[in-house]
């Protein structure tokens, strides 16, 4: 936002409306700032210093034949000192003309006073500068003469008044009337503090996360560096996310090429189906599938010694898998519980044998769980136990325990070839191929629906109690109703 | 809820010979229940495979050897008998060694596990 009006930047926060009328209450008001000054006494405070900037540069604005451009900041910044000399105060508008340096520094002190983002800022100091420079030098005798007047009146508040006097020159003598200031333009300058106040704390608050998030940069590459000497990086950059472990990333890698191939062969098996191939074609289609499985489950394998948290907490799937992801996986019986419907037509034999199948992946299934319980609630005990003293001993434990983690993931995954092996056994090659093709496409749906649900549009004016998508549709033909209490 | 029955070791010991070495100890142990399984009481997935039993209605005899004075001794023995990292659990049907778990999970998952407990007369329908 360039061009700020004196004191505005902090008026940015209450309201958009101030930089277009911005003391339009005040057009009333001559704001004399040494007769202010005179009432206000002796005391200086920069609340009082603002509020006369303000003021002031609302005089000047009035009295300026462009109204475009705002005025009075850089000399207000300038009169941030008022202890200084007139004669250094012109000596230093003078030289930060030139200079780049100084007008930053007196700018950013500005800052410290009058708020806003560090760039809009600057840039409008820099551009009031070079206002302030084509207007203020025309006038540097009136200019002195009044305030030298201006310096005689206001006795203890003299430097005050003379840090104001580059704004007074404008005004001509006879508009040194009282000003009045009316509760607006009070709850105005109390507001231009207020934000300013706001602005400088959330400042503050950014150069502190910059400050830590510097800290926290260099420690990870710290890290880096220390497992890269450690030769745990292969393939030299894997190009891995720093908060990512690198046997992590390189199963990222492996699983993205392994669902290429999926593709790949899926459309084996499914333009092998539909040409109607000889069974012993088909039969190495199919087979090729179940060593494309038994690719994935010895990756994951590898996988779960280097990471098995990145395994077990799916974060090598999409967010929807990640949802119904049972130990790093999907479950066998969900599985077989969803062929099931689409296997159509089994022999009786080959229903026994699905269902017997679904029952023991399902018994297999709670027996790991319950382990895995087991495990959790040795863990709890292990870090929650113990005195002070006995916390390295602790968590040394708990490291051991921890190290078995691994071994349900594994056993999982066991589960799952298990699961698949016996479905290549029950079912015959032709009715194999159609298995193996609805798993694939399953997958495939449930990681597009991830992609749809994270690129469907935000800001949709259905209330985000509608737990599907039909209900949600419905919502949308009666937008009136009070389905959407937000409203 | 228990459905298996801890075997206390101090009987055996009185009884039999001590001279008898790790494996056959552990071999004559598991001709003694049609399920046995050696498990050690501290390990998760020991107590994954026994609550696979429990869950089909068997009642496995377990022999925890973390309870047992000379445990290390066949602790070491199934580890070379097995050829795995970890000793435990491994299971015994009617005497017969079946593995760790990943074998039992292999077996129940392609249907040979429930005949096996049926033969051992471990199940009945």
């Amino acid at each position: 936002m360039a061009g700020h009006t004196v004191g505005g930047t902090g008026l940015s926060d209450s309201g958009p409306s101030n930089h277009h009328i911005p003391y339009g209450v005040l057009h009333g008001i001559n704001p004399v700032t040494t007769s202010f000054i005179n009432q206000e006494g002796s005391a200086f405070d920069f609340g009082e210093l603002e509020e006369a900037i303000v003021l002031q540069g609302v005089k000047i604005r009035n009295d300026e034949a462009s109204a475009s451009l705002y005025t009075g900041r850089p000399a207000a910044t300038l009169e941030m000192f008022p202890s200084w000399p007139m004669r250094f105060q012109q000596t230093v508008r003078g030289s930060s003309k030139s200079g780049g340096e100084s007008t930053d520094s007196l700018s950013s002190k500005a800052e410290t006073q009058l708020e806003a983002e560090s760039p809009s800022s600057k840039k409008a100091s820099s551009d009031q500068q070079t206002f302030d420079q084509t207007h203020l030098q025309p006038l540097p005798g009136q200019q002195q003469l009044e305030m030298a007047s201006d310096n005689i009146r206001t006795g203890p508040s003299q430097n005050q008044s003379v840090a104001k006097q580059p704004l007074e020159k404008r005004k001509g003598p006879g508009s040194t009337s009282e000003r009045t200031l009316d509760a607006k333009t009070l709850r105005r300058l109390a507001q231009n503090r207020e934000a300013a106040k706001k602005s400088r704390l959330r400042k503050k608050a950014y150069v502190q996360q910059l400050e830590s998030s510097r800290i926290k940069l260099t420690q990870l590459e710290q890290e880096l560096q220390r497992a890269r000497s450690q030769g745990l990086f292969l393939g030299g950059g894997a190009g891995a996310g720093v908060d990512i472990s690198s046997g992590a990333a390189i199963f990222d890698m492996e699983y993205a090429r392994w669902l290429e191939d999926d593709h790949r062969h899926m459309s084996e098996l499914r333009t092998g189906l539909h040409a109607h191939l000889s069974d012993g074609d088909l039969r190495v289609i199919v087979d090729g599938y179940i060593s494309h499985y038994d690719e994935i489950f010895q990756l994951k394998g590898a996988a779960a010694k280097s990471d098995v948290f990145h395994l077990i907490t799916g974060m090598w799937t999409t967010p929807a898998e990640r949802c119904f992801l049972w130990m790093g996986g999907f479950r066998p019986s969900e599985l077989i519980k969803m062929l099931i419907a689409q296997l159509d037509p089994l022999t009786e034999q080959q229903v026994v044998g699905i269902y017997s199948l679904q029952q023991s992946s399902q018994q297999a299934e709670e027996a790991l769980s319950q382990g895995l319980d087991q495990l959790q609630q040795s863990l709890i005990d292990t870090i929650a136990g113990g005195s002070v003293s006995d916390g390295m001993q602790h968590m040394i434990v708990a490291l051991g325990k921890l190290s078995n983690l691994e071994g349900f993931v594994r056993q999982a995954d066991n589960l799952r070839q298990q699961t698949l092996h016996q479905l290549r056994r029950i079912l015959t090659v032709r009715q194999a191929a159609r298995c193996f093709l609805v798993i694939g496409e399953y997958y495939g749906r449930l990681r597009a629906l991830s992609s749809l649900w994270s690129s469907r549009p935000r800001e949709s004016l259905i209330s985000d109690d509608s737990s599907c998508q039909t209900t949600t549709d419905l919502q949308m033909v009666h937008p009136t109703q009070s389905h959407f209490p937000n409203f | 809820m228990q459905c298996y029955r801890s075997e206390t070791w101090g009987y055996y010991m009185a009884s039999r010979s001590s001279l008898e070495n790790p494996l056959e100890r552990v071999a004559r142990l598991a001709s003694e229940s049609a399920v046995v399984i050696f498990s050690v009481s501290s390990c998760c997935m020991c107590h994954a495979v026994k609550r696979l039993f429990c869950g089909m209605g068997v009642n496995p005899t377990i022999y925890e050897l973390d309870h047992d004075p000379r445990g290390m001794e066949i602790e070491r023995a199934l580890t070379r008998l097995l050829g795995a990292s970890s000793a435990v659990p491994v299971v015994f049907i009617g005497g017969k060694l079946v593995g760790a778990m990943d074998r039992v999970m292999a077996s129940h998952i392609n249907g040979t596990l429930v005949p096996l407990l049926k033969e051992a007369g471990a199940m009945w329908l």
